[in-house]
């Protein structure tokens, strides 16, 4: 297809535009934006799809503001034979007109015209191709799919024309489709052939289970037949076992005789023994009554011999009772007098220790009452002392500031010294001295100081100021101390301290006193003490007033204890011998008793015995009149002999019956009845399975198993063929799809080289002459090498991917163009692309140029400024009035 | 002179898996209708009974239907007695049909299973001498069992017995195979005066006596036999004997071979089916080899689709079969293939022509044209 012509009217803002196109080469529209670019691509896709009734929103959108007139457009068209004119309009007095001028001149109008213009272009332009070599603005960078069919045949031609074409690609589906029948994509059975092999195994396992069936119903015939021959075999067993036991019940019959035999003989032995064992007891009682007849006789003897010793012993027992209680008396006298000896001796030892008690208390006493004058004499003392330490001290302290105060006025008074010169007399304060030579006196004066010698002069010295203070001081402190001492009644210091240390031994005095009384009374009051003095006084003189004379007192309360314990000694003794002679007495009271009452038991037991010895010998006789001792002796001799008669009877019976070998042939006899009893039985179970075998047989074989194994090996037949069929289907689907799909690829591998060779040829312009690209079947760009790197498309710069789309539509172009093909439209393409690059874009752009009808839309006439050989149309910025360029 | 009709191995119950759902119905009646007729070609040529030698019965499983349906057919002659020897099909083991309640409860005057070894007597004079199989795998000769301790005393015996002769089996050692030459002797000693034989399903005569025979089956069952479809009728004289086949038998089975390479061979094959009489009653079996196109193996696959509609059967013996089909110039090019497409068939093709995956090739080739052909 090529663009000749595309006018606008009343076109969105566009009032007016035309824009005529060379057949080949470069057209570049310029024009700023918004003049209407863009209109003319969008125009052309109308016209040709967009029927002129169309209310669709598209065309409303193009209807210009304000003004009452529908957009229009015409093109100018040549594609295949056909070149026309066709011109729309819409929304207002819609009309189509279609002006064919080649093949031949011709009017159309209408749906006509419409129609006739669909009709031309699916005959002649590859629309998928018209759609690749479009790059609009803004369009996505991705590839165009250029798996079209016009490129398609262009590269087949290129690669020799053995591509094959669409009807090729139907046959690849149905082929495709195929396969998919009978294979997963992971190439397993699936569908129908799955099912029919599950049908063919589930029938063959029919047929296993039915033939089955018939082979237990074989086998269970055979177990029939050989049963049956067993049958009879076991029956001629049977018979052969029942006479053998006939044989053998007729030996046990004897066998059972004999032990009859055995069993009397055995009854008449022990008979026999039993008459012996008769006559064996009877001479046994006779001798036991001959025994019993012997031994009452003795003891009768012993017994009267028994009476004859017992008289003397009963005596000598009477006489050491006696004896005893003689003896127990004269302990008992030897008790009273030791008890009255030792009273005496504990008496007097009491009162010997009394009287050393009452020595004791009488010392205590008369101490006492010394102290107590003690006691009394320094309670005196200190009922008359006035000092005591705490006056002391009231006195030693004023006696101390009296001191100080004293010295403090001496050491400031002035001081008058005398020295006589001659003896005279003088008057100092009053008092008349006399004077010696060659003594001096000194005078302190105090308060005041008067010296007079008489006649010739009176001195009076006084203290200054200060030193009489002092002097005052001192007086009060010493009328201080003087006040106390008075007080004290004391006359001075001295004497107070001697005061008070009276006062303090005096206390001492009275506290030793005091101490020594509590001492000799403890617990008794003095009076106490003093009546205890007295009372034990008495006692000890009344003892010894009482007391005989002999025996004598001992000498000392030692010596009494002494025989005190002595004769508690000799007490004791006395009282042990009593108990001895007590207990003396008490055996030979026993004894004395015993002998007295053994007396009379003799006498009874002799009485008793005497009348059994007569009864036994009675018994004896009765029973020697009865049977005499001969009789019995005979008896049992006959006994014996039976028995040994019996006993080799007996013997005899049992040797017979030892010599038919009862237990051997009871063994066998068992034996055989066991065996006679299995053998029933294995003809019991024969039996029972040989009917229980005929029943299945019968009932069974009744269900006619061989028309069904037919119908189901028939069956499996069948479905075999029927799965064999599929299974020769599915290989050949698969052998035919393995053989297209490797051709297949192999040719479209093959039929790339053109297309990329191309983009190679236009691409090297722009990128260097080391560019490669890798095309994927659907002819789409894989990757870019460059300078030996190879990069995947998806990964390249926005700038190079815009390139790529750019050169390969151009390659397209240039490959479909003799075939007629389509424009190459860009519009305002190349944004990403930078300057270096475009000088070399526009190259590829040009040589496109040479085989193609390029347009290039664009408001930045400068990216396209490299193109040479271009021809440039400018759409006027003033949209009110367009003209035509050309 | 006796007259009585020879019969053997009737395969009541028999199935042919190679048969249709319409046609199995009808090839079983077949059998049982067969029975009938025997009876009234014995009342119609005045013999007094029919031996059966053996397999009666295709197994002791036989669906019991048809057991009461034969035993009814039986009854339709009843002055014919029929004398039924079990076979090897049908010994007389606990399994035997002949013991089943629908055999005993069914079993009409004129049938006698000869159910033990030895004489039956049929007529004044004349015995049959039976040799029955009781079990599936004997261990001797039933049939020399049985005459070797007759006289010769002037009674006419008649021998019934089953199974394989010592001239015609091909296994020595097989201990059941009846010994031709201790029969003859038993003949040439005048023992016995006729020996009549079950198990080959062809009319057969054994050895020189003229007296040893397989009647064959009355209705064939495979495509080996060689002529079944008869009876024998007997006649035993003082010293002669006569012996002539009777047709009794509908069906056929039939085996062709046909070598296709073109047009002309297919045509042939149409005419030969065409010429097939009775095709309701012929199982037929063909054995193809050659090379066809496609479109002539769509033309052979025609005209066999429309005579399978006849026959009773119409069977391709595959193991037997080598019928190559292969795609020509003409078929692909009709294809209009180009391209891809093109060389893949010209690949197909060469593995078409031999080694291991020939037939799956074949096979793709075929698919590939029904797929191309079919409009899109």
């Amino acid at each position: 297809m090529k663009i000749h012509r595309i006018e606008l009217h009343n076109y969105r803002g566009v009032t007016r535009s035309a824009v005529a196109f060379p057949e080949r080469g470069v057209s570049i529209v310029e024009g700023d934006n918004e003049v209407g670019k863009s209109s003319l691509v969008e125009a052309l896709d109308l016209v040709l799809t967009t029927p002129d009734s169309s209310r669709a929103e598209k065309i409303k959108a193009l209807q210009p503001a304000g003004l009452d007139v529908g957009p229009e457009a015409t093109v100018e068209l040549s594609t295949g034979p056909y070149r026309f004119t066709y011109r729309k309009r819409w929304l207002k007095r819609p009309e189509t007109t279609l002006t064919l001028t080649a093949p031949q001149r011709e009017q159309l109008s209408g749906r006509e015209a419409h129609d006739r213009v669909r009709s031309m272009l699916a005959a002649t332009l590859d629309a998928d191709l018209w759609e690749a070599l479009r790059l609009q603005q803004g369009s996505e960078l991705a590839l165009p799919r250029f798996d079209v069919s016009s490129l398609s045949r262009a590269l087949d031609q290129a690669a020799g024309g053995d591509r094959g074409g669409d009807e090729e690609d139907a046959l690849w589906d149905r082929i495709v489709a195929e396969r998919e029948r009978y294979w997963t994509a992971t190439g397993r059975a699936r569908g129908e052939r799955v099912t029919l092999g599950e049908r063919r195994a589930e029938a063959q396992a029919r047929v296993d289970a039915l033939r089955a069936e018939v082979a237990a119903l074989d086998a269970q015939a055979e177990e029939l037949v050989r049963l049956e021959a067993e049958a009879i075999e076991l029956a001629a067993r049977q018979e052969a076992r029942a006479a053998a036991l006939v044989e053998l019940e007729g030996r046990a019959e004897a066998v059972r005789t004999l032990r009859h035999e055995v069993e009397r003989a055995t009854a008449a032995q022990r008979a026999a023994m039993a008459e012996l064992a008769t006559w064996r007891g009877l001479i046994a009682q006779r001798r036991q009554l001959m025994e019993r007849a012997g031994a009452s006789a003795a003891a009768v003897q012993a017994t009267e011999a028994a009476a004859a010793e017992a008289g003397p012993a009963r005596r000598v027992a009477a006489d050491r009772h006696e004896a005893a209680e003689a003896a127990l008396a004269a302990a008992e006298a030897e008790v009273a007098e030791a008890e009255a000896a030792h009273e005496r001796a504990a008496a007097d030892a009491d009162h010997l220790r009394q009287q050393i008690e009452v020595a004791q208390l009488t010392d205590r006493r008369d101490r006492i009452a010394r102290l107590q004058v003690a006691h009394q004499e320094a309670e005196a003392v200190l009922a008359r002392s006035t000092v005591d330490a705490s006056v002391l001290a009231r006195i030693e302290a004023a006696h101390l500031a009296a001191v100080k105060a004293v010295a403090a006025a001496s050491a400031d008074a002035p001081s008058v010294t005398t020295r006589a010169l001659a003896k005279g007399s003088i008057v100092i304060d009053g008092v008349p001295t006399d004077l010696v030579a060659g003594t001096e006196s000194q005078h302190e004066v105090s308060s005041s100081f008067e010296l007079v010698v008489p006649g010739v002069v009176r001195i009076s010295v006084a203290p200054g100021a200060e030193a009489q203070a002092r002097a005052h001081e001192a007086a009060a402190a010493t009328a201080a101390l003087e006040q106390l001492l008075a007080a004290a009644g004391v006359a001075d210091v001295e004497a107070a301290r001697a005061a008070a240390a009276a006062r303090v031994e005096a206390e001492r005095a009275r506290d030793h006193a005091a101490q020594g009384i509590a001492q000799d009374l403890r617990d008794l009051t003095p009076d106490a003490l003093r009546h205890k003095v007295e009372r034990l006084g008495e006692q000890v003189a009344a003892f010894a007033a009482a007391r005989p004379v002999d025996p004598p007192l001992p000498p000392d309360h030692d010596a009494a204890q002494d025989r005190a314990r002595a004769t508690a000694a000799a007490l004791a003794e006395a009282r042990a011998a009593v108990r001895r002679r007590a207990a003396e007495l008490a055996r030979a009271a026993t004894v004395h008793h015993r002998c007295t009452v053994d007396d009379a038991g003799v006498e009874a037991r002799l009485v008793g015995a005497r009348s059994a010895r007569d009864l036994d010998a009675a018994a004896l006789a009765e029973a020697r009149a009865a049977q005499s001792d001969d009789e019995l002796r005979s008896g049992l001799a006959q006994a014996k002999d039976a028995v040994a008669v019996a006993e080799a009877a007996q013997a005899e019976a049992s040797a017979r019956l030892a010599a038919a070998e009862p237990a051997a042939l009871q063994r066998d006899l068992a034996r055989l009845r066991d065996a006679a009893a299995q053998a029933s039985e294995a003809a019991d179970r024969n039996r029972d399975r040989r009917q229980q075998l005929r029943g299945i047989l019968d009932r069974d074989g009744e269900r006619g198993l061989g028309a069904a194994v037919d119908a189901a090996e028939a069956e499996r037949d069948r479905l075999a063929h029927e799965h064999d069929a599929i299974e020769a289907r599915a290989a050949a689907a698969l052998l035919l799809h393995e053989t297209f799909a490797r051709h297949r690829a192999s040719t479209r591998q093959r039929y790339l080289a053109p297309f990329r060779e191309r983009i190679e040829t236009f691409g090297r312009l722009v990128f260097g002459p080391t560019l490669a690209v890798e095309l994927a079947p659907d002819l789409s760009i894989v990757s870019r090498t460059l300078h030996g790197t190879t990069v995947p498309f998806a990964q390249l710069s926005t700038g190079a991917r815009e390139q790529l789309g750019l050169v390969s539509r151009l390659a397209c172009a240039s490959l479909v163009a003799a075939d007629g093909g389509a424009p190459v439209v860009f519009d305002d393409a190349l944004g990403w692309t930078d300057p270096g690059r475009l000088a070399q874009m526009g190259e590829a752009i040009a040589l496109a140029g040479r085989d193609s009808q390029v347009i290039v839309l664009t408001c930045t006439p400068q990216r396209y400024a490299s193109i040479a050989e271009a021809t440039v149309i400018r759409l006027p910025t003033d949209q009110v009035e367009l003209r035509s360029v050309i | 002179m006796v007259r009585f009709l020879h019969s053997a191995d009737w395969q009541l119950g028999m199935t042919r898996r190679f048969l249709g759902a319409e046609a199995q119905p009808r090839f079983s009646a077949a059998r049982t209708e067969v029975v009938a007729t025997i009876g009234a070609l014995a009342a119609a040529e005045g013999c007094g009974f029919v031996v059966v030698c053996g397999d009666v019965f295709e197994t002791n499983h036989v669906d019991r239907q048809v057991v009461g349906r034969a035993l009814d057919a039986m009854a339709a002659t009843p002055g014919v007695t029929f004398y039924l020897l079990p076979g090897n099909h049908d010994p007389l083991d606990p399994t035997s049909v002949f013991r089943s309640p629908t055999f005993r409860n069914h079993c009409p005057a004129n049938v006698v299973v000869l159910d033990g070894a030895g004489p039956y007597p049929v007529a004044p004079g004349v015995e049959l001498v039976a040799a029955p199989w009781t079990t599936k795998r004997p261990i001797e000769d039933l049939v020399s069992a049985a005459v070797a301790d007759l006289p010769a005393d002037g009674t006419v015996r008649i021998v019934v017995g089953h199974g394989a002769v010592s001239t015609l089996s091909p296994d020595r050692d097989d201990p059941t195979v009846i010994s031709v030459p201790r029969v003859e002797a038993a003949l040439a000693a005048g023992r016995i005066h006729y020996v009549a034989l079950g198990d080959r399903h062809s009319t057969t005569s054994v050895g020189t006596s003229g007296r040893i025979h397989y009647s064959g089956a009355p209705e064939p069952t495979a495509f080996v036999e060689d002529d079944p479809g008869n009876v024998l009728l007997v006649e035993l004289g003082d010293t002669e004997v006569s012996v002539s086949p009777r047709r009794v038998g509908r069906w056929t089975f039939t085996s062709h071979y046909a070598h296709l390479t073109g047009p002309e061979g297919i045509a042939s094959l149409h005419q030969f089916l065409l010429g097939q009489a009775d095709k309701g009653r012929t199982i037929l079996q063909l054995t193809l080899e050659g090379q066809l196109t496609l479109s002539h193996r769509a033309e052979l696959d025609r005209v066999l689709a429309e005579q399978r509609e006849l026959f009773a059967a119409l069977l391709i013996w595959d193991k037997k079969s080598n019928l190559v089909v292969l795609p020509d110039e003409s078929d692909l090019t009709s294809l209009e293939l180009s391209g891809f497409a093109r060389a893949a068939v010209a690949e197909l093709r060469a593995q078409a022509e031999g080694g291991d995956r020939a037939v799956v090739a074949q096979d793709a080739l075929g698919l590939l044209h029904r797929l191309a052909s079919t409009p899109s």
